[in-house]
């Protein structure tokens, strides 16, 4: 039986409204200018590329960031900032990615943890408890799988996310935010969850639902508000859009000229990939690295991409299939494949690539060692002189290598990384989010370097989700989508739009011509 | 339409950074890594000021062999906690070396019952390493588990009783003198060398601090963390030992009671120095200048002429601002 | 997705439900089976053991124990850890027979009660705010504040004091159908620890502040008045069991309660209570303190040569620690 869609009172009071909201962190502009109005009774989703925004907007809505200016309406009262206490108090209720339970404690205890109701001595009323969680574990009908008194280590993901939602009805939130939650649902659970949202909607409440899995607003929400670069790009009832206008509005922005000409050479092939199954994929992936080319692979968050460039290195247990480089397969660990040449360069540079209370030179010698003892003793002069060369080439700023890698700017710190990967003379290297978190002008050099690597003959992976960047700087493109290779787009062929579409996993009826 | 700015909010947020301001953070760091240093030149200034007997060159012997029986525990203690790890055994370990050698020098060569204590230290050592990095047991409870293990031990071996002379031996690397030096700080600058000549010139010394710095970004550049910490707390061990043979040639005989202080002592001189526990942090000479600043202290206390219960309130005392400075530093340091 | 009917649901989770709870609760299970098997396999053997006044003694052995047992574990469930009890109890010792030195009389024994709880507390919030304000570790800076309370204490005076009134002693003493009225008031102290680590919003809090800061500070739980909270409280069984030592020996010992830092410290974790805080019975801890009890007299009535008792014991926590499994996985 079809659902039909609340229809959208356009004349209701928005009970949740922001106006110009702004936020920097550091001189960076996470939002500008952002407006977004909530009605009562409706599902309003999110959408938005990673970086667009939409996590810094839920967070000010929620209390846990303030917007350095802008007004925030909430029930026609007006507020500069507000705690997260107050934002409970006031009927903003959210669920994280993250989950905030505590695993050793009960359901119930966690719905209560802020409030657990007392019996006439003071003391926690356990029977109470008991009830009044089963009364609201059963508005989300799901009664009859969680007791209130099991805990919540013992229970599946998809439970403790109904627990996480029953806490924020503990509080009679009105308004409730969900961020991703379809990320970390097998996907039997999302019918369950799907009904329960629904039914939150049929008690009046308002749901503002964040997902890059389109064909999940298109079957829930009401609205849809589309951010991208921290503004507000347009609002949407559902039943006026469709797919591609809605991948339109997310991307589309004119390609700047930070990207080195391709005036690479592609040769042989270095890396194969060969019916590649592992944690994290649903289909078989098939793909091949060559000399001189930059691979890049692009997909949303859980489309299996970067736990492929990951495996590269042999960071995920191979299940099926198998990672050939240079005709052997590649060795299991990280620092075994680097000695072979193949290197991964990790997302999260400051928890994987750097020990950030030492110097840069201890950095970039680290896993080169070997390179600088002469019979087991380390010599200073071999180290120095290869690290200076690597600082001069990489250009990192202030070239000077006694410097703690924490007082780097983050391009620098990045650059470091490549440097200390590099001097243990790769054929292959993987990039993971090469400038997340870097500056234009470090971006830009580090462009420059990589398309070094390739002139050298080198072969490049990029995973990335900053778009601009994979068209920019790829020779071919694979784009993820819910574990299989949506497709494969060259460089000819490439645009935003198109990268967008496949990584939403758009089917071709919705494709506007 | 009034804006209802949250007071509660703007109120804390000043508060906050008035208590941490960026020239607070800066003082607080600098405190903490030249805390052992001054304290050195004060307790030194205040001896030459009020008690002149403290520099009576018997009294600087002792001074100077005490500070080389806890310099070499604390070297061990130090390595430790560069790799996020704690050695609470130590003072065990101390004691039941002097004892194995006491007893068993009548029986046996000397030599052979040397190395036994050492295979048995470094046998305890392996065992602390492989509880904290195979069962992940946190490191202090596995070192505590083991303290009383050893106690149990040595009591049971000596049977409350301790007897036995002390070997020439270890006299020879203790009392005697190399001129005006006392040989036991040859012997702990020998270890201070060796352990500094490790730590500079070797790959393992780059390992340590890798390890104790950011582990998941070691283990990704290749370092086998695991053997690290284990080396660690092996030679941790393997030092406590040597400590409790040197303060053995030092006092003439065996006490039951030795080695109960060493633990805190150790642990205090390394973060007086400069060691933090989070690790990937320290250096040889910050820990013994925060070796000599307990031992000067204590010393002092007693020329000065204070009873003893002066003495466990300066320990407490020391321990106390020195884990205070260096938690609210490290804390700082991390925002 | 598979439809169980109610039916089914009931019948597999009974099953379901008693594996769950052994599995939640294998701590517990296991130091009380561990007594049960001990002490019957001591009480077949041994006529000694089985003597009433054999156990009665046992238990008032544990009350010193007991109680600092209860402190440390609060402190314990928060994640902390307080290694100044020990010298907490002397100094109360210390002062209290002090001032009973001077005016030994019987009309002052509940305002010598009250202060001493009153330092207890006192030094419990010291500490407190140590460990709260400047983020350092517990098990350490409690240790040096140990250090220079063992100084101070030796300040005070390093041979027994005398002068404690009769009135006093009877702290000790006193029998209700020949059971010694402390070990009434255990069992009370006991089931109130228990109800409110399991039925109080601020004994449930030290679960939130345990498991997760983060998650506490979210549900409007106050971490550092929790936090304070916890040295308080132990400060102040701390100077329960200082009290209850003068009682028993008659005369403030300078030398009271050594060692009773570290024992607290592996009772905590023998009964269950995670040395990282967050889950746990008091239950349990109980069962620590009365199965380190239960061996100490099982040593003595099987006659274990003195020297081998550590060894035992140090044994046996070595076991406990090396099966004791982290319960946060990497």
């Amino acid at each position: 039986m079809v659902e039909t869609k609340a229809a959208v009172k356009e004349l209701a009071e928005p009970i949740l409204l922001l106006r110009d909201i702004q936020k920097s962190f550091g001189g960076i502009h996470a939002l500008s200018d952002i407006s977004f109005d909530l009605l009562p009774g409706e599902i309003h989703a999110l959408v938005g590329e990673n970086g667009a925004g939409k996590s810094t907007l839920i967070k000010i809505i929620a209390g846990a960031y303030t917007p350095d200016s802008g007004v925030i309406d909430l029930d026609g009262k007006q507020y500069r900032d507000f705690s997260p206490d107050q934002a409970r108090n006031l009927g903003v209720g959210i669920v994280y990615q993250e989950f905030t339970l505590l695993p050793e404690l009960s359901v119930a205890e966690n719905i209560f943890l802020a409030a657990q109701p007392l019996n006439s001595f003071g003391l926690i009323n356990m029977k109470d408890r008991y009830k009044e969680a089963v009364e609201l574990l059963s508005r989300l009908g799901a009664e009859t799988h969680i007791s209130p008194n099991t805990l919540v280590k013992d229970l599946t993901v998809g439970e403790q996310q109904l627990v996480e939602i029953a806490k924020a009805l503990a509080t009679d939130a009105r308004i409730l935010i969900m961020d991703e939650p379809s990320a970390v649902l097998p996907s039997n659970d999302m019918a369950r969850l799907f009904s329960v949202i629904r039914t939150l909607r049929t008690e009046g409440r308002s749901i503002i639902y964040i997902s890059h899995r389109l064909s999940e607003i298109f079957e829930l929400a009401d609205r849809v508000t589309v951010l991208k670069d921290g503004q507000t790009m347009a609002t949407k009832n559902v039943a006026d859009t469709n797919h591609a206008e809605l991948v339109r509005l997310m991307v589309g922005r004119a390609l700047t000229d930070m990207y080195p000409p391709h005036d690479n050479v592609i040769g042989n092939v270095l890396l194969e990939v060969k019916d590649l199954f592992i944690e994290g994929t649903v289909c078989d992936i098939n793909f091949q690295v060559h000399e001189g080319e930059v691979l890049g692979l692009a997909g949303l968050g859980g489309s299996g991409r970067t736990t492929v460039a990951r495996s590269l290195v042999g960071l995920a247990k191979i299940l099926s299939g198998q990672i050939l480089y240079l005709g052997k397969p590649v060795p299991s660990t990280p620092a075994a494949a680097a000695e072979e040449g193949l290197v991964l360069i990790p997302e999260d540079r400051k928890a994987y690539g750097l020990v950030l209370n030492q110097s840069m030179r201890f950095n970039i010698a680290l896993p080169n060692l070997r390179q600088f003892s002469l019979r087991g003793i380390l010599r200073g002069y071999l180290e120095k002189s290869a690290v200076h060369e690597s600082v001069d080439t990489l250009q990192i700023r202030p070239a000077k290598p006694e410097i703690t890698t924490e007082n780097l700017s983050g391009g620098n710190q990045q650059k470091v990384v490549v440097a200390k990967w590099l001097l243990s003379k790769p054929r292959v290297v993987i990039f993971d989010e090469p400038t997340r978190g870097i500056d234009v002008g470090a971006k830009a050099e580090i462009y420059q370097h990589i398309r070094d690597l390739t002139r050298e003959g080198l072969g490049v992976v990029m995973a990335s989700s900053d778009l601009p960047e994979l068209l920019g700087m790829s020779d071919r493109i694979l784009v993820f989508h819910e574990g299989c290779i949506a497709g494969e787009v060259s460089r000819a062929e490439a645009t935003e739009e198109r990268i967008m579409q496949l990584a939403t996993g758009i089917v071709s009826s919705d494709a506007v011509a | 339409m009034n804006p209802i700015i949250s007071k509660q909010n703007t109120v804390q947020k000043r508060f906050l950074e008035m208590r941490f301001s960026p020239r607070m953070i800066r003082w607080v760091d600098l405190a903490g890594q030249r805390a052992a240093p001054i304290g050195v030149l004060v307790v030194f200034l205040v001896a030459a000021i009020f008690a002149p007997a403290f520099y009576n060159p018997t009294n600087l012997k002792t001074v100077a062999i005490q500070m080389a029986v806890l310099g070499i525990v604390a070297v061990g203690q130090t390595l430790v906690l560069l790799v996020r790890s704690i050695d609470l055994s130590v003072g065990a370990v101390l004691a039941l070396g002097a004892v194995i050698v006491v007893q068993t020098e009548s029986g046996s060569s000397i030599f052979v019952s040397l190395i036994q204590a050492f295979a048995i230290a470094g046998a305890i050592g392996l065992a602390n390493g492989l509880l904290i990095t195979k069962r992940r047991v946190p490191p202090f409870v596995a070192s505590f588990g083991m303290m009383w293990f050893i106690q149990g031990a040595r009591l049971a071996y000596t049977k409350g009783q301790a007897s036995g002379t002390v070997p020439d031996l270890l006299r020879a690397i203790s009392i005697e003198q190399v001129g005006f030096i006392p040989a036991a700080l040859l012997v702990f600058l020998l270890v201070n060398a060796t352990v500094f000549f490790v730590i500079k010139y070797t790959r393992f010394g780059r390992w340590i601090y890798a390890v104790g710095g950011n582990p998941s970004a070691a283990r990704y550049a290749g370092i086998k963390t695991d053997a690290v910490v284990i080396v660690a707390h092996v030679v941790c061990s393997v030092f406590a030992l040597l400590g409790g043979l040197v303060l053995s040639g030092y006092i003439g005989y065996v006490d039951l009671r030795l080695g109960t202080d060493y633990n805190m002592n150790s642990i205090a001189a390394s973060i007086i120095g400069g060691t933090t526990f989070t690790g990937g942090r320290g250096n040889l000479f910050g820990t013994a200048a925060g070796v000599l600043l307990l031992i000067s202290l204590l010393n002092l206390v007693v020329v000065l002429g204070l009873p003893i219960h002066w003495q466990y309130a300066m320990q407490g005392l020391v321990l106390v601002s020195a884990t205070a400075l260096q938690g609210l530093r490290q804390y700082l340091l991390s925002r | 997705m598979v439809t169980t009917t109610n039916e089914q649901i009931a019948s597999q989770s009974f099953w379901r439900k008693v594996m769950t709870f052994v599995r939640n609760n294998v701590s517990i299970l296991l130091i009380y089976g561990l007594i049960v098997l001990v002490g019957g396999a001591t009480a077949i053997f041994s006529e000694n053991f089985r003597q009433f006044s054999n156990l009665v003694s046992l238990f008032r052995q544990s009350i010193v124990l007991g109680l600092i047992a209860i402190g440390q574990s609060v402190v314990v469930l928060t994640g902390g850890m307080d290694m100044s009890v020990a010298m907490i109890a002397r100094i109360v010792t210390l002062i209290v027979a002090t001032i009973f030195n001077i005016h030994s009389s019987d009309t002052i024994i509940l305002p010598m009660i009250l202060l001493g709880v009153g330092v207890g507390a006192s030094i419990g919030a010291f500490n407190g705010f140590l460990v709260t304000r400047t983020h350092a570790n517990p098990f350490i800076i409690t240790f040096g504040v140990a250090s220079a309370l063992r100084g101070i204490g030796l300040a005070i005076s390093n041979v027994p004091i005398r002068g404690v009134p009769s009135g006093y002693l009877s702290i000790y003493d006193a029998r209700v159908a020949g059971i010694p009225v402390n070990v009434y008031a255990m069992i009370i102290i006991w089931a109130l620890a228990y109800i409110f680590t399991t039925r109080t919003r601020a004994g449930r809090a030290l679960f939130a502040v345990g498991g997760s800061e983060r998650v506490a500070r979210l549900s409007a739980i106050r971490v550092n008045k929790t936090l304070i909270l916890t040295y308080v409280i132990s400060g102040i069984f701390a100077a329960l069991a200082g009290l209850f030592l003068l009682a028993r020996t008659g005369v403030g010992d300078p030398s009271a309660a050594e060692g009773m830092d570290f024992q607290s410290v592996v009772a905590v974790p023998l009964g269950g209570i995670s040395l990282y805080g967050g889950k746990g019975s008091i239950l349990g801890t109980l069962g620590g303190v009365l199965l380190l009890g239960l061996l100490s007299n099982v040593f003595n009535i099987v006659q274990i040569d003195v020297y081998y008792q550590q060894l035992l014991l140090g044994l046996i926590v070595l076991i406990a620690v090396a099966a004791y499994r982290s319960p946060r996985s990497l």
